[in-house]
């Protein structure tokens, strides 16, 4: 599981490749969050490298944006794949990270 | 079962073993403690019949047979002669997940040591005129040598069965 | 609940529903066609689906989902069971079988076997496609329909689950994905509110909830047993479909997040309307300004006669009474582990060789009472060791039920027509030999098919019905269990097997042998290799390992046979290994044991006329050859010895034992001896005396046949019975 931040003119976006399940999101949670306090307002969240996401994944997704919101940030979700379009929709959860909330 | 379980691997200091050594006749024999599961005074031994030499019988171990094994003869030595101190080493061998518990009669039990593998010697120019693949090393302590046995190949229950096989012919 | 554990059952209980399946559907077969049975087999289907669903195991699911969806239709008259559509579900049946062993294996199904899957599945569409009836959700689509459902149709589920699910290896997904199955969530909020601050978030706990929507024709226990292996820390609460509105509201005010955000989700989620919710809660504001203190839900309930307690209940506290699922029609059994029967039958076993001490110790003693409550005590100690004993025992009806498959496949195979008949299947069998007598059983029955029943064609010129028979039969007899496996095929040629004998350097020509020894002549190693061998199961076995497998289990295997007419396979097997009934005696200074149900009678050698020259004696007109223990033992002997002969019998078979000393009867536990004991002939394992010495029990069979052979000996026969 990797992620990678990137920062450009449109903001930051975070990239998550691999697994982001039970067995990872623990890394996950001090990689996604490092150095918080200089990402940009509009913070863009690119899953379409996730080969596997189950709900300790979306949790964490969950707490992120939920976290990122309280420091009047916020975070889309700009680039999906089958399987994590297929999750999110199962707990009906892709609404909460489009650009609309 | 928590699935977030790891397992740590911890770095091993060089392999030392434990032997339980014994004497036969003016000999000194080790096995691994590993192996050993008691020592037990002799007696209660009920002979089986038409068996080899070796074959001493059988004794009810706490609900469970298990057959005696003259040492001796099985390293080619004199039979033990039963006196005060004759004892049976109870022994368990597990090999390919097949276990088996055997008793070896010797003449006394003396102590426990502790060898690493560095202090074992090879077995060849011994001359103990034991078959080799019995020997797992010599070690010496003080003066003596204590012959330390591989219990898989000198208690193998697969050669034993095949011993009484060929005696019962 | 631990989720190993419950794995574990679902494979147990996996393996009973495809056995009753397959019986189910071999019965359809058979004729049986009535709906019940039809139900049988979609009970099993759905059973396994519901199961694996729960374990997110998703190959079985969508595979069984598609069969059970066929049988559905079946057992609603919409398409009728055919010969054509059986021969399509046996496969189905085993092609689940062959899913849930990847699954216990932990291994993926290859390639190959989704592709056979795909095309059983394939196969089924012109049933499937007969019909109109709307087919539930695929499992693997995480579409939500968002159409407007009926609201009135709707089930809310709210769950709060235990923070330790996913590090206890649930997914709350697997669930979702389930129910989904049995219907259509077609609303789902995720309750976010309890996701904690930066430094408090521990990413391996779970803090999220669910409020679902779902529509389905599912019962309530159904639905609950969704969330069976998450009840125990979690809280579930299902409210049915057409429910006061009070309902929901006392849900909205027992859970802790917000009210309004609660009432909300229900209304979006179409289960109630926002004026139902608003006229609800307003209830309650009057209410609690009339009153010093806010009603508490309950109170309100009551009042307005609205739900009933189960619905507030929700279903935690009534899925305990759901605990025990039974999978058999008849609630008569309970599973029992196989390690703890076998501890309780050691234990017995300790129990009885310590009476047997108590008992010895009472008669040294001489105390009238004590002896009397000791033999008390030692009849309820046989009671307990008889009854433990039958826990072990399965009927052979298991075993025998294999075998109907077996022909029916076989005999399309070889294109005969043969028939299975079955006798005496509820005979029973310590369960440790069901399995080692598989393979010997197997192996017989396709040799009768291959080799006894001939093609139809044969069979009519020899004016045999057209359609072979092969019969299996068990029945106790005298310690025993006695199986017999017969066919009315072709028969075995006596004069080619003593030829093909003596072609392989077995028997000398010269040698003139008794019908049974030529039959036995089957089983010799050098025979039985230069058999064709047929696929079994992909293993080539010949009779001599079918003998030696029976030979293991203490049995022994007769052959009787006329050309032309059939062949009858007997094989005896004792009752139990573990505890039996011995005869305690002596011999030289040694110990033995005689099983006592081979014992015909004990008498004085002496008093017995001897058969000139042999060791024979002559028992009321019967010739009883004997072997002395001491002899055959090469024993000390014994002086003064008043020698006692013990006459046994095995099979048909009887001969004498002599000894010198009878102790009497005991029970005794049989310890085997071990491998290095193996080539020890005439004993057939050790026990343990009351005195804690080691009494040799002796294999009667086997000490028979040494009697007769002497006799053989003597009377110029020069083939020894191939005794292993």
């Amino acid at each position: 599981m990797n992620i990678t931040r990137k920062t450009t003119k449109s903001g930051t976006s975070l990239s998550v490749e691999g697994e982001l399940t039970i067995y990872s999101v623990n890394q996950a949670k001090q990689d996604l969050l490092q150095d918080y306090n200089n990402f940009s307002d509009q913070v863009a969240l690119d899953l379409h490298k996730v080969s596997e996401l189950d709900t300790a994944g979306i949790q964490l997704l969950l707490f992120l944006h939920k976290f990122l919101h309280e420091l009047d940030k916020k975070l889309h979700l700009v680039k999906s794949n089958e399987h994590v379009d297929e999750t999110l929709a199962a707990l009906d959860i892709a609404g909460h990270f489009t650009l609309e909330n | 079962m928590n699935p977030l379980q790891k397992q740590k691997k911890v770095a091993g200091k060089a392999p030392s073993k434990q032997f339980l050594t014994f004497r036969i006749g003016q000999e000194h024999y080790g096995l691994e403690l590993s192996q050993t599961r008691e020592i037990i005074e002799f007696g209660g031994i009920t002979e089986v019949p038409l068996m080899p030499s070796f074959l001493r019988g059988v004794i009810n171990l706490r609900g469970e047979v298990v057959p005696v094994i003259d040492l001796a003869i099985r390293l080619g030595r004199k039979a033990i002669e039963t006196q005060r101190r004759t004892c049976i080493i109870v022994v368990e061998l597990t090999t390919n997940d097949q276990h088996h518990v055997l008793g070896l009669l010797a003449d006394s039990v003396s102590e426990v040591i502790e060898m690493d593998d560095d202090s074992i010697e090879d077995a060849p120019s011994f001359g103990a005129n034991i078959r080799a693949e019995f020997i797992q090393g010599i070690a010496k302590q003080g003066d003596e040598f204590v012959v330390l046995l591989d219990a898989n190949n000198a208690l193998s229950v697969r050669e034993l069965a095949h011993l009484v096989e060929a005696e019962l012919q | 609940m631990n989720i190993d554990s419950a794995l574990q059952t679902f494979f147990a209980e996996a393996e009973e529903l495809l056995t009753s399946m397959e019986s189910a559907l071999l019965r359809m077969d058979d004729g049986e066609t009535s709906n019940d049975i039809i139900n049988e087999v979609f009970r099993a289907a759905h059973t396994i689906k519901g199961s694996a669903g729960l374990f997110g195991l998703d190959d079985i699911v969508s595979f069984t989902h598609k069969v059970e969806n066929l049988l559905d239709l079946a057992r609603d008259e919409k398409i009728a069971i055919t010969g054509d559509l059986l021969s399509i579900l046996l496969p189905c049946r085993d092609h689940i079988a062959k899913l849930v062993d990847c699954a216990m294996h932990q291994v993926a199904p290859d390639a190959d076997c989704l592709a056979a899957g795909d095309r059983l599945l394939q196969s089924l569409t012109p049933w499937l496609g007969a019909t109109a009836a709307p087919v539930a959700a695929a499992v693997n689509s995480a579409e939500l329909q968002k159409a407007v459902a009926n609201e009135k149709d709707l089930w809310h589920i709210s769950v709060r689950l235990g923070p330790d699910l996913l590090r206890n290896g649930m997914d709350p997904l697997s669930i979702i994905r389930f129910l989904n199955t049995m219907g259509n969530i077609t609303h789902i909020a995720t309750i976010t509110e309890h996701l904690p601050e930066l430094h408090d978030f521990d990413p391996e706990q779970l803090y999220l909830g669910f409020e679902i929507s779902f529509q389905s024709n599912a019962s309530q226990i159904e639905i609950e047993n969704a969330f069976m292996f998450v009840r125990d820390e979690s809280d579930i609460r299902i409210i049915p479909p057409r429910s006061d509105i009070q309902a929901y509201i006392s849900l909205i005010k027992g859970l802790p997040e917000n009210t309004q955000r609660l009432g909300e989700i229900l209304v979006r989620s179409h289960v109630i309307t926002q004026e139902d919710l608003d006229q609800a809660l307003s209830t309650q504001k009057q209410q609690a300004k009339a009153q010093a203190h806010v009603a508490l839900l309950g109170n309100i309930l009551i009042e307005e006669q609205a739900v009933a307690p189960e619905l507030v209940n929700a279903a935690l506290d009534k899925q305990k009474k759901n605990q025990d699922r039974r999978v058999t029609p008849e609630n008569r059994f309970i599973r029992v582990d196989a390690e703890r029967l076998d501890k309780l039958i050691n234990l017995i076993g300790e129990l009885v060789v310590n009476r047997q001490r108590v008992d010895l110790l009472a008669s040294a003693l001489g105390n009238a009472n004590l002896m009397e409550a000791v033999t008390s005590m030692g009849n309820f100690t046989e009671q307990i060791r008889d009854a433990a004993l039958t826990l072990r025992m399965v009927p052979m009806a298991d075993t025998f039920q294999k075998f109907k498959r077996v022909v029916r496949d076989t005999a399309k195979e070889l294109g005969k027509e043969i028939e299975l008949d079955i006798e005496g299947a509820e005979t029973e069998l310590d369960r440790s030999m069901v399995e080692k007598l598989n393979d010997p059983l197997m192996h017989i029955v396709r040799n009768a098919m291959d080799h006894g029943i001939e093609p139809v064609a044969v069979r009519r010129e020899r004016g045999k019905p057209n359609t072979g028979t092969i019969s299996l039969r068990a029945r106790h007899d005298a310690g025993n269990i006695v199986i017999d496996i017969s066919d009315d095929g072709g028969g075995l040629d006596l004069e080619r097997i003593r030829k093909k004998a003596i072609a392989n350097g077995v028997l000398e020509e010269s040698v003139h042998l008794t019908r049974n020894e030529m039959f036995q002549l089957i089983f010799h190693p050098g025979l039985s290799t230069a058999e064709r061998v047929t696929n079994l199961s992909g293993r080539g076995v010949g009779m001599d390992v079918v003998k030696r497998n029976i030979t293991e289990l203490q049995g022994s295997i007769e052959i009787d046979s006329e050309l032309g007419v059939g062949t009858q396979f007997t094989i005896r097997l004792p009752l139990t290994l573990a505890i039996i009934d011995g005869f305690h005696v002596g011999a030289g200074n040694i110990d033995f044991i005689v099983p006592q149900n081979t014992i015909l009678e004990c008498v004085d050698l002496g008093s017995l006329n001897h058969v000139q020259g042999q060791s024979c004696v002559n028992l009321r007109g019967e010739q009883i050859p004997y072997i002395r223990l001491q002899e055959l033992f090469a024993l000390a002997p014994l002086p003064d010895s008043r020698e006692k002969l013990v006459v046994v019998q095995f099979g048909d078979k009887r001969a004498g034992i002599v000894v010198d000393v009878l102790h009497g009867e005991i029970q005794t536990v049989v310890k085997p001896m071990g491998p290095i004991f193996h080539a020890l002939k005439g004993i057939g394992g050790s026990s343990l005396l009351g005195t804690g010495a080691v009494a040799l029990i002796l294999d009667v069979q086997q000490l028979i046949g040494f009697a007769i052979n002497k006799e053989n000996a003597r009377n110029g026969s020069l083939l020894a019975s191939t005794q292993e």
